[in-house]
């Protein structure tokens, strides 16, 4: 008798793991108990992620992917944009500027033009003078807009998508979230 | 005989897990003119061409005019791509389900030649000569199962049917570079091991760097740079194979 309770337990459990939607309000079988922490989408406004500026050097904070092209590093702040970093010298590598880039995760450089995500959208960047880059393309959609954390076996608030355009995901104490994955 | 049939529903269940997570797809990670990513790069330019992994599919853009990208190409994969590394004519992209060989003589139209599966995972790959050096980590933020990391050789000598010659246990292996006789692999918190792979199919684990975090690693002629969750660390390595740190940009509040 017990054992077949445990069967239908089981056979729910594969069920509910099985189920390819993020919104659960109970987790899947098997996933680890919520702890306390969780993913939270930040977002930004189509206006907010238009911005692309160039800045003055700043603290490297979560640095992401890096990129590298002749005496020049690019290293990604992720989700916040890329920190142009002069490495002629490899004992000194000297910050030079941040290039405001909302969104961005991925970068690839080319002569004079770097190529990044900028939320949803592919931007082709001018580099001749790192202090004062400028947009030379923006193609509107060319990527698809995340609905879950980059992580699984994680649970996280799900995304609404009135509240912006996701631009990357921070892990931060909250009650249990109705997402997982 | 309660208990027997207690196990094997057991199980089977767990049968059925393991098969269901088999199944699920999860995530949505060089010349003078043009640069190096890591191993964890989605965006790769070869020649004219720049190449764009999205999660579930293969974006081909023309470059000839820099400041015009021209979509040329999109190949629909699997969900859960995760990194492109050019190699001589091919491309080899890195997803959940395993690794995706493509011929790319003709660079903005790549063709797929063959497809590696192995169970799912997060799985940066680097290439070198005949052999493709490929991650697989295990635990909760890859593996959808808590099983082992590891360090897989594939023998790719044959494009068209790469073979496994090689695995051995990690702990967390994120990126990876390869150059020469080393083999260099990220371990997360657990810093950075070298390996010598003189004999390129038996890597042989050499040194742990372990007073460092490192997620991604990249070779230049200049210096060996790491990151990770403390900074950038640029390194030289001595012919000896002893590392000499060179800088440090640090994480600041």
């Amino acid at each position: 008798m017990k054992a077949i309770a445990y069967f239908w337990l089981i056979c729910l459990g594969v069920l509910v793991g099985c189920d390819s939607r993020v919104d659960v309000s109970a987790p899947p079988a098997g996933a680890p108990s919520f702890n306390g922490e969780g993913y939270r989408p930040m977002y930004a406004s189509a206006t907010d992620l238009a911005q692309v500026t160039t800045e003055p050097p700043q603290p490297l904070r979560k640095p992401g992917k890096i990129y590298v092209r002749g005496n020049y590093l690019f290293i990604n702040e992720q989700g916040k944009g890329i920190h142009l970093v002069d490495n002629t010298d490899p004992r000194k590598p000297q910050k030079v500027s941040f290039i405001k880039i909302l969104g961005n995760v991925d970068i690839a450089v080319k002569g004079n033009y770097l190529y990044a995500d900028n939320g949803l959208d592919f931007v082709v960047l001018n580099i001749s003078d790192p202090t004062q880059v400028k947009v030379d393309k923006r193609i509107a959609n060319a990527f698809p807009s995340p609905s879950y954390p980059p992580y699984t076996q994680t649970y996280f608030e799900c995304v609404d998508a009135t509240k912006g355009i996701v631009i990357g995901w921070e892990k931060v104490k909250m009650s249990r979230p109705k997402c997982f994955r | 005989m309660k208990n027997s049939l207690l196990s094997s529903l057991i199980a089977l269940g767990f049968t059925l897990l393991l098969g269901c997570a088999a199944d699920k797809n999860s995530d949505v990670s060089p010349s003078v003119q043009t640069g190096t990513g890591g191993s964890m790069a989605r965006f790769a330019i070869v020649g004219d061409v720049l190449y764009c992994v999205l999660p579930s599919k293969l974006q081909v853009y023309d470059i000839s005019t820099p400041t015009s990208p021209i979509s040329k190409k999109t190949v629909p994969l699997t969900v859960g791509l995760e990194t492109i590394f050019p190699y001589k004519n091919a491309l080899f992209i890195g997803a959940n389900d395993g690794m995706y060989i493509f011929d790319n003589q003709q660079p903005d139209s790549p063709v797929m030649l063959s497809q590696y599966f192995h169970v799912q995972s997060c799985d940066p790959v680097v290439v070198q000569g005949n052999y493709a050096y490929v991650t697989l980590r295990g635990g909760s933020g890859c593996r959808r199962m808590a099983t082992a990391s590891t360090l897989d050789v594939v023998d790719v000598t044959d494009l068209r049917s790469p073979r496994l010659i090689h695995s051995q246990t990690m702990e967390s292996p994120y990126g990876l570079g390869v150059s020469g006789e080393q083999l260099f692999v990220c371990e997360g918190d657990r810093g950075m091991k070298i390996f010598d792979i003189k004999d390129p199919k038996q890597p042989q684990l050499k040194q742990i760097v372990g007073d460092i975090k490192a997620y991604d690693v990249i070779l230049t002629n200049k210096s060996l740079l790491v990151t990770g969750d403390g900074g950038l660390m640029q390194y030289t390595l001595s012919e000896q194979g002893k590392l000499e740190v060179l800088s440090k940009l640090a994480i600041e509040p």
